[in-house]
């Protein structure tokens, strides 16, 4: 299995200042949020495939696999294609990878 | 008037329930009528025979004697009752009201309702406590307890098999059985070789705050409910089910629950309603959610979490619900920091409450893939299908009963986790664990059988159905791998490409083909996420010296943060939302309350949020809005970029 299983020491001497509530629901990730509009980056054309959230939730995922030619192939990409396969007739012969260039041109 | 015969057949029936009740041994409640006037002596036999009605009859059987009930002066005024040996003292004040009926429709401000049902209520109670105290144990019981005690005196605490784990030194019947006290609330302290909490963390929405006293007054304050509250099944449905095994009974009037279950929704999509139903029947598994150590002091351990593989609306459940991922939940034990930093010192001594966040999936994986470049492992949990269901609702109740403290130490994420899986499955491979590692736990997890991580054994397999969410660190490094490729670029790495300036890059993006664009947009992203964390590093120094120096243009912004993270509090605590009446999982009645309510204060947040948009850009210095500007120009041409190699290329298009 490739988990890292890895424990390392406790030491209250680690406290750096970038350690800002990593795994807490704290401001940094308000603020961050406050911050980002990388939302407004698809396409102000709306259609019934960019309301499909599993769709805009696959796009980082379609970059990867279309970026890699296949090679990098997550859940929520295959999460996606299953879904326009179900959603639209023309999409069920059509291969992942046209699939997934549809998703990445939202 | 009735005639003679009739008369004669009911003193028949009389004699014959006597001599059964002698030939059986069984709890008999007598009154001492001692200076009682025939109305109250009346009245009083009335509540008596109602208490004995209402008592399961395995205690009726088991409990064989005679307890005495006396209505006594000496009783603190607001006391109902109390007990000792085998009598039952009632408060004196009370029996006027009791005997001329008003006591009926006089209300409480209590659960119970009326003064009347207060008073059975507490006939109850005390003859609980007489039932714990009587170690009426079933035989099986009755032998386990003598083996392991056996077993502790020859071998010591060390050598005990796991399921003797606080079974060794029972008392009572009832209130020192470790899965009572797993589901009361005081569980197991971690690493103490099963000694238990001292406090009761499930505080929030408690019919009685009596019964947080200690696990005896737990037992008989919860029997009153089991017994008298038709809504106990529904609203405790955990410990409805505890009881109903250990009586091998149930009372004859309880309500039918409504299958879904309320939850609170503690995502960051403001715009969302965030009251959900979750419905145990459509949960297909659930995983233990283990995020990996990165650097950063509070993530060393890792973080574990669990998920709900909840399938979507329609779906058989099955398989496929595992990749219906936009309905899935991450059940997550965080500290609720409700200001601006972070302190260390804080997290050891407990400052902090430990709440129950539920947060949609892709948010979670975002958060650690994308934001801490943190990767996740999903290993499903081998749980049989009512342990799943009984879990899930144990999840609720917690949810909105539960309110403890953060110790990084001794009860964190993965202590608390464990004590959620313990209580909510009674799975006996879980009683003798003991970690504080969320490394740890899964690590006995997986030796014990009860996760399965063989899924991780084919990472594209684990990659592909969601067993693994890989970090995007390695990702934005395959990505530039691509770009050097296919545009030569002539950067070594992508911490130097992504050194450059957004202007500097953009003029590559003209030059890409669809696979190189899909790359780019990655790096890219990776470039946002680079100069928002620096930007948030900025505002944050600015707004700690700013706050000691009264910088005036932080001041709105200031106000705005805090009034988002004192809104947000009700999220983790739900119970907030409701007044005090109800107790446990919320009902019908309380719903419309709930919807309205939780409505209200998202839409409040939702406000502040686009509140603080706004402001938050002005705050920073002019040098860094400007690169995250142009860093989102290059990212809004790679779109179009993206969307016309697409178009030009004869791409696939659908409606």
């Amino acid at each position: 299995m490739n988990l890292k299983l890895i424990a390392l020491p406790f030491a209250l001497t680690l406290v750096a200042s970038g350690a800002q509530a990593q795994t807490l629901v704290a401001t940094s990730n308000i603020v961050v949020n406050a911050l980002d509009r990388s939302i407004n980056f698809t396409s102000d054309v709306t259609s019934r495939i960019s309301d499909m959230k599993v769709v805009s939730e696959a796009r980082d995922e379609a970059a990867g696999f279309v970026a890699s030619g296949g090679d990098i192939r997550g859940a929520r990409l295959e999460a996606a294609l299953g879904s326009l396969r179900s959603e639209f007739p023309e999409a069920q012969q059509a291969s992942d990878l046209a699939l997934a260039e549809v998703i990445l041109a939202q | 008037m009735r005639p003679p015969r009739a008369r004669w057949l009911a003193a028949v029936c009389i004699a014959l329930t006597s001599f059964a009740s002698l030939s059986q041994a069984a709890l008999r409640l007598t009154l001492d009528d001692h200076g009682l006037q025939p109305a109250e002596r009346m009245a009083s036999q009335q509540l008596l025979n109602e208490a004995l009605a209402a008592l399961p009859p395995q205690v009726i059987q088991r409990l064989d004697r005679d307890v005495q009930v006396r209505w006594h002066d000496g009783l603190t005024h607001d006391v109902y009752g109390s007990a000792g040996g085998n009598r039952v003292l009632l408060n004196r004040r009370l029996l006027p009201a009791l005997t001329d009926g008003s006591a009926a429709t006089q209300e409480t401000k209590r659960p119970h309702g009326t003064v009347r049902r207060e008073m059975l209520a507490t006939l109850i109670h005390e003859i609980a406590h007489l039932y714990d105290r009587a170690r009426l144990w079933s035989t099986d019981t009755h032998r386990q307890l003598g083996f392991c005690s056996q077993r502790a005196s020859s071998l010591g605490k060390i050598g005990l098999p796991d399921d003797c784990r606080g079974q060794t030194e029972r008392r009572f019947t009832l209130s020192d059985d470790p899965q009572l006290l797993d589901l009361a609330g005081w569980p197991q302290r971690v690493g103490q070789r099963g000694e238990r909490e001292h406090e009761n963390a499930q505080q929030a929405r408690s019919p009685d705050a009596y019964e947080l006293t200690n696990p005896l007054e737990f037992v008989a304050v919860n029997l009153e409910y089991f017994l008298l509250d038709p809504s106990y099944a529904c609203r405790r449905p955990s410990l409805h089910r505890y009881f109903r095994q250990h009586f091998d009974w149930q009372p004859a009037d309880i309500d039918t629950c409504k299958g879904a279950l309320p939850i609170l929704n503690a995502g960051h999509d403001f715009a969302r309603t965030p009251l959900i139903e979750l419905d145990p029947e459509r949960v297909y598994a659930v995983d233990y959610l283990f995020a990996e150590a990165n650097d950063a002091w509070v993530s060393r351990w890792g973080h574990s979490m669990l998920r709900l593989v909840i399938c979507a609306p329609g779906r058989v459940r099955g398989p496929d619900c595992r990749l219906d991922l936009d309905h899935h939940l991450v059940l997550s034990f965080r500290a609720f920091v409700g200001d601006v930093q972070l302190s260390s010192w804080d997290g050891l001594t407990g400052v902090y409450p430990s709440r129950l966040f539920v947060l949609p999936l892709g948010q979670v994986i975002d958060e650690y893939t994308k934001v801490e470049l943190r990767s996740l492992a999903s290993i499903p949990l081998k749980l049989e299908r009512d342990e799943i269901e009984k879990l899930v609702t144990r999840s609720a109740e917690m949810h909105w009963s539960y309110d403890g403290d953060y110790y990084f130490l001794s009860n964190n994420c993965a202590v608390e986790t464990l004590k959620l899986l313990r209580s909510g499955t009674a799975r006996q491979e879980l009683v003798a664990l003991d970690s504080i590692l969320p490394s740890g736990l899964l690590e006995i997890l997986i030796n014990r059988g009860l996760a399965d991580a063989s899924v991780l054994d084919d990472p594209r397999e684990a990659l592909r159905l969601g067993y693994r969410f890989d970090s995007y660190r390695d990702r934005y490094q395959a990505m530039f791998a691509v770009l050097r490729e296919r545009l030569g670029l002539p950067q070594i790495d992508v911490e130097a490409w992504l050194e450059l300036s957004a202007e500097a890059r953009r003029p590559w993006i003209e030059k890409a083909d669809l696979r190189s664009s899909a790359a780019l947009l990655l790096v890219e992203q990776a470039a946002l996420r680079r100069h928002l964390l620096l930007a948030q590093e900025e505002l944050k120094n600015r707004y700690l010296s700013g706050r000691q120096q009264g910088d005036q243009s932080l001041a709105k912004a200031d106000e705005t943060l805090q009034g988002i993270l004192a809104n947000s509090g009700y999220l983790s605590q739900p119970a907030q939302l409701l007044d005090g009446k109800g107790y446990g999982l919320p009902q019908a009645s309380e719903w419309q309350r709930l919807e309205s309510e939780s409505s209200q204060r998202q839409a409040r947040l939702s406000q502040l949020t686009d509140t603080l948009n706004a402001e938050v850009r002005q705050l920073l210095g002019k040098e860094r809005r400007l690169e995250l500007e142009s860093v989102e120009a290059n990212l809004a041409q790679i779109g179009e970029h993206l969307r016309y190699l697409h178009k030009k290329g004869g791409g696939l298009q659908l409606p």
